[in-house]
């Protein structure tokens, strides 16, 4: 599951947001809010902002009337090379 | 009685094969290290070095032995990282929630979310080609008709206190100190009737911002956003340029700075120059004095048609700076999410409304206080000046005044606080409020005591509330509860105004007001994302498009038979 939602982001410049990576993966939000928490933590996924920027380096997140408005996205912290990574290993199973 | 019970078959998911040959590596190299580990069981214990869990760690680490085989540990995880690409524990989470979505899917069918289905009938409408905008202008008309008219008793009772006993009570403590007379004028006509006349409106902007925070709240934000990139594409923009407007609705210093979102540098420097035409909060007190003051029960239409004629009017100003300074690059696509609908948060409105009042309070408390300060010296300068029409700010005013002949209010009165609303809008009310009250006599009042001035302030308090009361379930179709007869309560600048306006003139006013110069710190914030040039366009443009509409607004008038 966390490699397919790594491989779903891959490529995705703006990245997804919560509700269309769980329509996607056909997961509840909930379930799928955790995963990507994990691989926020793991610096696998990155939390950005409307300008497809991180928002690690705003500093305004809590408080980003955009993100609000927007709700949040989520990309890969940098591109994934296949046999590298959870995209790897993905690309393995496959 | 004997009872049997079944060999329980222990649960073992697989983590693979690369996996599952270091954790019984593991296993076996606690036996080789003479380790025991105790109450944990192995295969278990083996995982969780393997994935590096601090707590684990910390506590084999005092165990005999524990350091060898944590070093082991390591070594494997170091191993099975360079092969499989990834820490142990992402692979053991991957492992188990991929395990777990495969139980679910066998064991469990459920619908689609009804909050889903239900957003999606929603967006059917609100988000409609025909009829999204209808339907966005219809909110704000609500929006705007629920924050008059359920604020106005407020707003009396406001005034009430402020003008009663809270002047009463500064007059007496004045009159206990050896204060000198300028003393007890500057404080009586120059702060509180300038800066009170603006603190009038922190009922009114409560309620503005808890409609605010609900539509943010809510989701349908960011539906708006999306029903105006139609239109925004018109003037060569797009929906994305509408999110800053819309924060514009508040203060269009944040709006300004909002605009970094918009990765191309033309829709940037355009969204910025029409931002400041969206009508900001600090606008809603001028609106609100004239409204009340010339139109009665219909004040909460003519503020919505100013929000709407911000609009229209940035609509119109894009399409010629499109056609004109700022031609259209390569437009790039519009990604805009559509969070579900949800019930917005009690705690998170009361906070979203709070914060954006408190600000607007700080700034009475500092800039508005200043420039009452200011004011009250322009107009009792020189010293001694009888009639305020000579003091420094009359000439000054009365210089200015025939500017806006031609819109049908030249009064040096009106001349001056629309110079003074440089400073920041809501000190047009300020200053009106001290041209035209600071100079009046206090009426006699009939002395109270504090006991009875508290008495009275709750009174009030629970009289307004009444009243906000019913003509909120008044809006209920069906239901009216408020007398066809009763007019909102006329206040002293009310009264005063009538004496210089027309109904006329003052929507001309209004519609000065709504589009000329941006106050001075959103051209600071246009200035310092785009340079002194475009702060300077911004303003120019800005206040010759205040100037033509207002004038088209007060001729086409008269022509009609309005004047």
């Amino acid at each position: 599951m966390l490699s397919q939602l790594v491989s779903l982001l891959e490529n995705k410049e703006n990245g997804l947001s919560l509700s269309e990576i769980s329509r996607m993966m056909n997961a509840q939000p909930s379930a799928v809010m955790a995963m990507i928490a994990l691989l926020v933590q793991k610096g696998k996924l990155v939390e950005i902002g409307p300008d497809g920027k991180s928002c690690a380096a705003c500093g305004l997140e809590s408080d980003c009337n955009l993100l609000a408005a927007r709700g949040k996205r989520y990309a890969c912290a940098s591109p994934v090379q296949p046999g590298e990574g959870m995209g790897g290993k993905f690309a393995i199973i496959n | 009685m004997t009872i049997t019970t079944a060999p329980t078959e222990v649960f073992r998911l697989d983590y693979g094969s690369k996996l599952e040959r270091e954790i019984a590596r593991l296993v076996a190299c606690f036996e080789e290290n003479n380790f025991d580990p105790g109450r944990y069981p192995r295969r278990w214990l083996a995982i969780k070095l393997l994935e590096a869990d601090p707590d684990i760690l910390a506590r084999v680490q005092s165990m005999p032995n524990g350091a060898q085989v944590i070093a082991i540990a390591r070594l494997s995880a170091e191993k099975l990282k360079s092969l499989l690409g990834d820490d142990v524990d992402l692979l053991t989470a991957d492992h188990r929630y991929g395990y777990i979505n495969g139980v679910v899917r066998q064991t469990l069918q459920r619908p689609l979310l009804d909050r889903l289905t239900l957003t999606d009938r929603i967006d059917n409408i609100v988000t409609h080609k025909w009829l999204g905008l209808p339907f966005f202008f219809l909110v704000m008309y609500l929006v705007f008709r629920l924050v008059i008219d359920v604020s106005a008793p407020f707003l009396d009772w406001t005034d009430a206190v402020i003008n009663g006993p809270l002047a009463g009570w500064l007059t007496f403590i004045l009159g206990l100190l050896p204060a000198p007379a300028w003393i007890h004028s500057l404080v009586i006509d120059g702060i509180v009737a300038g800066v009170g006349g603006v603190l009038v409106f922190v009922p009114g902007l409560l309620i503005l911002y808890f409609f605010l925070a609900l539509l943010e709240d809510s989701g349908y934000m960011s539906r708006a956003a999306f029903v105006m990139d139609r239109f925004m594409r018109v003037v060569g923009l797009h929906g994305k340029s509408f999110i800053p407007m819309i924060l514009g609705f508040g203060c269009a210093v944040p709006a300004v700075y909002a605009t970094r979102t918009i990765a191309s540098r033309r829709d940037r420097t355009l969204t910025a120059l029409l931002v400041p035409l969206m009508s900001c909060s600090a606008r809603l007190p001028v609106y609100v004095v004239f409204g009340l003051a010339f139109f009665g029960s219909r004040a909460g239409t003519v503020i919505w048609a100013m929000y709407a004629l911000g609009i229209v009017v940035a609509m119109l100003a894009g399409m010629v700076f499109t056609r004109t300074i700022l031609k259209p690059d390569v437009s790039s696509a519009f990604v805009l999410e559509l969070p579900p609908y949800r019930q917005p948060a009690l705690k998170s409105v009361l906070i979203h409304m709070w914060e954006n009042t408190r600000e607007f309070v700080r700034k009475a408390g500092t800039t508005i206080l200043a420039a009452a300060v200011v004011m009250w010296l322009l107009l009792n300068l020189p010293w001694g000046v009888a009639n305020q029409r000579d003091s420094y700010f009359g000439k000054v005013s009365g210089a200015i005044a025939p500017v806006f002949a031609p819109l049908g209010f030249d009064n040096w009165e009106t001349g001056g606080a629309l110079v003074s609303g440089f400073m920041a809008k809501e000190i047009v009310v300020s200053t009106l409020s001290q041209v035209y009250l600071g100079g009046e006599e206090a009426q006699a009042i009939e002395p109270t005591t504090f006991g009875e001035d508290l008495l009275g302030i709750g009174q009030g308090f629970a009289e307004a509330t009444f009243s906000s009361g019913k003509i909120l379930l008044s809006i209920i179709p069906g239901i009216n509860l408020m007398d066809a007869t009763a007019e909102a309560e006329d206040t002293a600048l009310s009264l005063a105004l009538r004496k210089q306006f027309t109904p006329l003139s003052a929507l001309a006013l209004l519609v000065f007001v709504l589009l000329y110069v941006p106050c001075v710190a959103t051209l600071g914030a246009i200035r310092h994302e785009f340079g002194r040039s475009w702060a300077i366009t911004s303003g120019l443009y800005q206040t010759l498009l205040a100037w033509v509409a207002a004038l088209m607004v007060y001729q086409v008038g008269r022509l009609l038979g309005f004047g």
